[in-house]
């Protein structure tokens, strides 16, 4: 099988790949312009300076991060009712704690995969405001 | 193949048939080649009247992909019209221009072939990061400037009755905090009375939108604001101002059987965030018949987006009706983090919205050129099957025959 692509002038991106001779499908003035090429080029590889074809490089998409963004409420269910009733009773003597506190029902959310909200829930169970187990929950 | 038999419009042929697929050619990385046809003239064409046969190129690509390229729209394809005496029985050839997907490619030629005619084809558009003069223009307009600009327009050629250009993309500017994509330039409108129109052209953190078939595409007015595509019987809109409590989008152009789409609005306070209004989509439709075939659309509108503190709230723009370009994006502020809205996609012929940093430009419609994002970081290997954020894709060609048969 004979196979035929115009090179780009610009690039050497190979287009309009064809199996059929490209005199009998376009214009003369363009078709002259056609090389022919290995079976296995598609659109879109390179036909570099020296005349070698260099496949199109697939590059993946990066990975999508999701973060974790916790409702008030989803945080609040993560912990248990001793530990709710002891961040209530703390938060008047624990600054950090009030203003996540406060952070929290004020945009009723709360970003999880941020660094600064994960240190702070870690000083949390530093500070036995919080289990080990709770905090797991909450953290990605 | 779409084909509408038996239906009377008035003039002197019966019959119309539109091409418009191209097909996979690796799987792997969803690379299309050309879709390559045979067409036979069925035994009882008509041979006392002419067939006319309309050929589009391939839109190019939004040129642009995680700080290389050119954040320049795709240029629209070009058109060729021919008329000629057909064979009953004989077999012509039918090539449709795909589109590879690269943001410094060349859309795929488009023709019409066979034994006793001159052979009539239509180039690609040049994606965003291409600078590649295409040959054989002619018409002497000024939608390609042959002088190295980005994102030309493919040509018309061999047509024995007209040879247009499309469309050059809108011009863009890459960055990764304030970048703007150009939008998609249009493929020339099927009367072939002249060439395609240009994208429009962006401004910091906001695209230009997409060319209509009679109207090039509307520049930003200012950072921060979204403007409408344009439309068949008009131009769409740009916003004025944006603020940390406003966005109002600009409206799509008017088109030439319905309405453009209205611009998106939101609004954001320290501590709520709406959206007013989605952005409207381009109204009005198409006629394709065996002797007319007609453009209606409005262009799509414009998004909106802001940020007030922790409350935002952001829509997508619209997208344009046939041959109407798509509404263009911005975004509220430099960030990439919630930039991810999406730009317009174009109606048949038309050009997509541009978009800013990290928005996705706006799809083409056949034959039109796909707008450009102002930073795309999703990928340099757009296909249609790994449609993820990044530029707008070119439309692919598409080749329409006209006849009659005896009844």
């Amino acid at each position: 099988m004979t196979k035929w692509a115009f090179p780009d002038p610009n690039n050497g991106t190979l287009v309009d790949v064809t199996e059929i001779d490209p005199a009998k499908i376009f214009v003369a003035e363009y078709a002259a312009q056609f090389v022919e090429v290995p079976d296995d080029t598609n659109n879109g590889d390179v036909r570099n300076s020296k005349g070698k074809i260099e496949k199109k490089e697939f590059v993946a998409p990066p990975e999508v991060v999701q973060e974790k963004v916790l409702t008030e409420a989803d945080f609040l269910s993560s912990l248990t009712r001793d530990e709710r009733k002891g961040i209530k009773a703390a938060r008047a003597s624990n600054e950090d704690l009030d203003d996540f506190m406060t952070m929290l029902e004020k945009r009723t959310l709360v970003n999880m995969s941020d660094a600064d909200n994960q240190a702070d829930v870690k000083a949390f169970v530093t500070a036995k405001l919080i289990s080990q187990a709770s905090a797991d929950k909450i953290l990605p | 193949m779409t084909s509408f038999k038996d239906y009377d419009d008035g003039g002197p042929r019966n019959q119309i048939e539109i091409f418009c697929q191209s097909h996979i050619n690796n799987s792997t990385y969803g690379a299309y080649g050309n879709g390559s046809f045979t067409w036979t003239a069925p035994s009882d064409i008509n041979t006392a009247i002419k067939m006319r046969v309309y050929v589009w190129g391939a839109g190019g690509n939004g040129g642009e992909y995680g700080g290389s390229g050119r954040s320049v729209g795709g240029g629209g394809g070009g058109l060729a019209i021919s008329e000629f005496t057909p064979v009953a029985g004989q077999n012509y050839g039918i090539v449709i221009g795909a589109n590879e997907g690269g943001y410094s490619s060349v859309g795929g030629t488009s023709s019409f072939s066979g034994a006793g005619i001159s052979t009539v084809q239509a180039s690609g558009g040049r994606s965003g990061d291409n600078n590649t003069d295409p040959s054989g223009n002619s018409t002497g307009e000024s939608s390609n400037p042959q002088t190295g600009y980005y994102g030309q327009g493919g040509v018309g050629q061999g047509g024995n009755i007209v040879n247009r250009r499309g469309g050059r993309g809108g011009y863009g500017n890459q960055n990764s905090s304030s970048g703007y994509g150009g939008g998609g330039g249009s493929a020339p409108a099927p009367e072939g009375d002249r060439d395609g129109y240009n994208g429009g052209q962006g401004t910091s953190y906001s695209g230009g939108s997409g060319a209509s078939i009679k109207f090039n595409g509307t520049n930003t007015y200012t950072s921060y604001t979204s403007v409408g595509g344009s439309g068949t019987a008009g131009k769409g809109t740009s916003a004025q101002n944006t603020s940390s409590y406003y966005s109002y989008g600009g409206c799509g152009g008017a088109g030439l059987l319905g309405s453009g789409g209205s611009g998106a609005s939101t609004n954001s306070y320290s501590s709520e965030a709406k959206c007013g209004f989605e952005p409207g989509d381009g109204k009005g439709g198409a006629i394709w018949s065996p002797n007319k075939i007609l453009m209606g659309g409005g262009g799509g509108g414009g998004n909106a987006a802001n940020h007030d503190g922790s409350q935002m709230s952001s829509t997508n723009a619209g997208c344009g009706g046939p041959g109407a370009g798509g509404g263009s994006m911005h975004a509220y502020n430099s960030s990439a983090s919630n930039s991810y809205m999406l730009a317009g996609t174009g109606g048949v012929f038309g050009g997509g919205g541009g978009a800013g940093q990290y928005g996705q430009g706006g799809i083409a419609g056949l034959a039109g050129g796909g707008g450009a994002s102002g930073y795309a970081n999703y990928g340099n290997v757009q296909s249609w099957e790994n449609t993820y954020a990044c530029n707008g894709l070119g439309g692919r060609g598409i080749v329409v025959i006209q006849y009659a048969i005896t009844i």
